[in-house]
């Protein structure tokens, strides 16, 4: 039942906007048929949303301060002067390039194959030249990382290097410290806990969930800034997410035990078995965890392979 | 005669410089409503405006057609607004003092209200400090979706290509962001009354 309610938390927000899908909606109204505390969620969630929409004050500024600002404008907009030359020039030579092959075609078309076909074939060769191009650095770069992934899946050495004395790595042992510093809570989760189980599977169980907010989930490790949010909370952490019953079929897992996983592991796993997705950092997480990624931020493949 | 709005883009992207202000008049009050809600100072807030509407200047080339004007200036806004949060971090300032700057007087809207008992209009400007107090405490990255989602209405698609990053973090930042503000506003969440 409680892993039942877990699973629907995850669909409560998007059932309150509407947003869910027919048979989303028909799971979570099944679900909240037979479930009181759910319903109390839903309706709260709805309330707060409502609260928020009818009663927030928002800013409100006279009509001559925008009058203050158009001419202000105005006068920055003159002393800026237009778009800077070498903007105009990209735009410009873009555009060229383009009417031109149009023109070209449009002359030609109708003497040869190749004048009528040239956008075509111009895109065709493009195309060819760009992905033998890329797949060739492409395949140095995953053959590099390969090496590493596959010391690394073989034995899930990043889980106990962790806890490990030695040998740390340095982005592993920074990681390691701020979830000691930041996240370390009495009653929620132990070191005790975390070296039993990441010598055996790789993870770390957790005795409970880290908070009320992230219940019932695991925890992935985040080692870069998302450039769309640069504050607050942009350095490297730890971040709580998912629910175990998505880690895949073989978890091992009850219902209301808890693991934390180190993302990297999991993307190694991934990346060796998909290496074509190597560049979509975001996508494989997305796939890889099966949720929403709030903590998709790695936003440069290269720092994979910096593990 | 009024000028469609695709109309003052193309003349904006040869260069009519009239063209800017329609479009000004038309987005001013949403982009001002952003900047202040995002960087929660009236200076700052001033700044985006004015730096928002010198880039839709001069980057006007750089805007696809396919793509909805509205949602490339909002975007835009929100960039600035973030450049502006972090610059002011980096220099140090205190975001608490900053925000205590931001005047949102629940008694100001309330004035245009017919409320005839005063305990009941007490009870509603108490409810507006909280809830303003409340979806300003939030994080940066999880106020933005709230006034971006609640107060603005845009859908999640939109969110994420302003935000850059995907649909998934869109929702999940906002679920975990209803549940803070759930938190925050708890005595009004459980109490009956509907307001």
């Amino acid at each position: 039942m409680k892993l039942k309610c877990n699973a629907i938390q995850r669909f409560i927000s998007d059932y309150i906007d509407d947003t869910l899908s027919t048979k989303d909606t028909e799971k979570v109204e099944s679900h909240l048929r037979s479930c009181q505390t759910c319903q109390h969620e839903v309706a709260a969630l709805r309330k707060t949303r409502d609260l928020v929409v009818g009663f927030y004050v928002e800013p409100e500024v006279s009509d001559n301060y925008y009058r203050q600002f158009k001419v202000e404008l105005h006068r920055c907009i003159e002393n800026k002067g237009p778009t800077p030359l070498y903007e105009r020039l990209k735009t410009s030579v873009g555009q060229f390039t383009w009417s031109l092959l149009t023109r070209v075609r449009q002359s030609f078309g109708r003497y040869s194959f190749i004048g009528r076909n040239l956008l075509p074939i111009g895109t065709l060769f493009l195309l060819i030249v760009t992905g033998f191009v890329a797949t060739h650095m492409f395949k140095q770069n995953i053959w590099l990382h390969s090496n590493q992934v596959s010391k690394q899946v073989g034995k899930p050495v990043i889980a106990q290097e962790l806890n490990a004395d030695n040998n740390k790595p340095e982005v592993l042992q920074g990681i390691y410290n701020d979830y000691v510093t930041k996240r370390k809570v009495p009653g929620e989760v132990s070191n005790t806990n975390l070296a039993a189980d990441a010598d055996k599977v790789g993870y770390w169980k957790l005795a409970e969930p880290l908070t009320t907010e992230t219940e019932g989930h695991i925890i992935v490790m985040h080692i870069s800034n998302d450039r769309s949010v640069p504050t607050d909370d942009a350095n490297s952490e730890l971040i709580v997410y998912a629910q175990p019953d998505i880690l895949n079929n073989k978890s091992p897992l009850h219902d209301d035990e808890y693991a934390a996983f180190p993302l990297e592991l999991r993307v190694a796993q991934y990346l060796e078995q998909y290496p074509r997705q190597y560049r979509k950092s975001l996508q494989v997480v997305d796939e890889l965890m099966n949720v929403p990624s709030e903590i998709l931020t790695i936003s440069e493949s290269y720092e994979f392979s910096k593990l | 005669m009024e000028r469609t709005e695709a109309l003052l883009i193309d003349h904006l992207r040869e260069g009519d410089e009239t063209a800017l202000a329609p479009l000004v008049d038309k987005y001013k009050r949403m982009v001002h409503r952003l900047a202040l809600q995002i960087t929660k100072n009236h200076e700052d807030a001033n700044d985006v405006m004015q730096e928002t509407f010198i880039k839709v200047y001069q980057s006007i080339h750089t805007f696809r057609q396919e793509a909805a004007f509205e949602t490339w200036v909002y975007r835009i806004t929100v960039n600035e607004a973030l450049n502006f949060v972090k610059r002011r971090e980096r220099r140090r300032e205190s975001p608490l003092t900053t925000a205590q700057e931001i005047d949102f007087d629940p008694s100001v809207r309330q004035k245009a209200e017919m409320v005839n008992d005063p305990q009941v209009h007490a009870e509603k400007v108490e409810l507006r400090r909280w809830v303003t107090k409340a979806v300003n405490s939030l994080s940066l990255k999880h106020r933005i979706v709230v006034i971006l989602h609640e107060l603005e209405g845009l859908t999640h698609a939109e969110i994420a290509s302003i935000l850059n990053c995907s649909e998934g973090t869109v929702r999940s930042r906002l679920h975990y962001a209803r549940k803070q503000l759930r938190t925050l506003l708890k005595p009004y969440v459980d109490a009956n009354s509907n307001f």
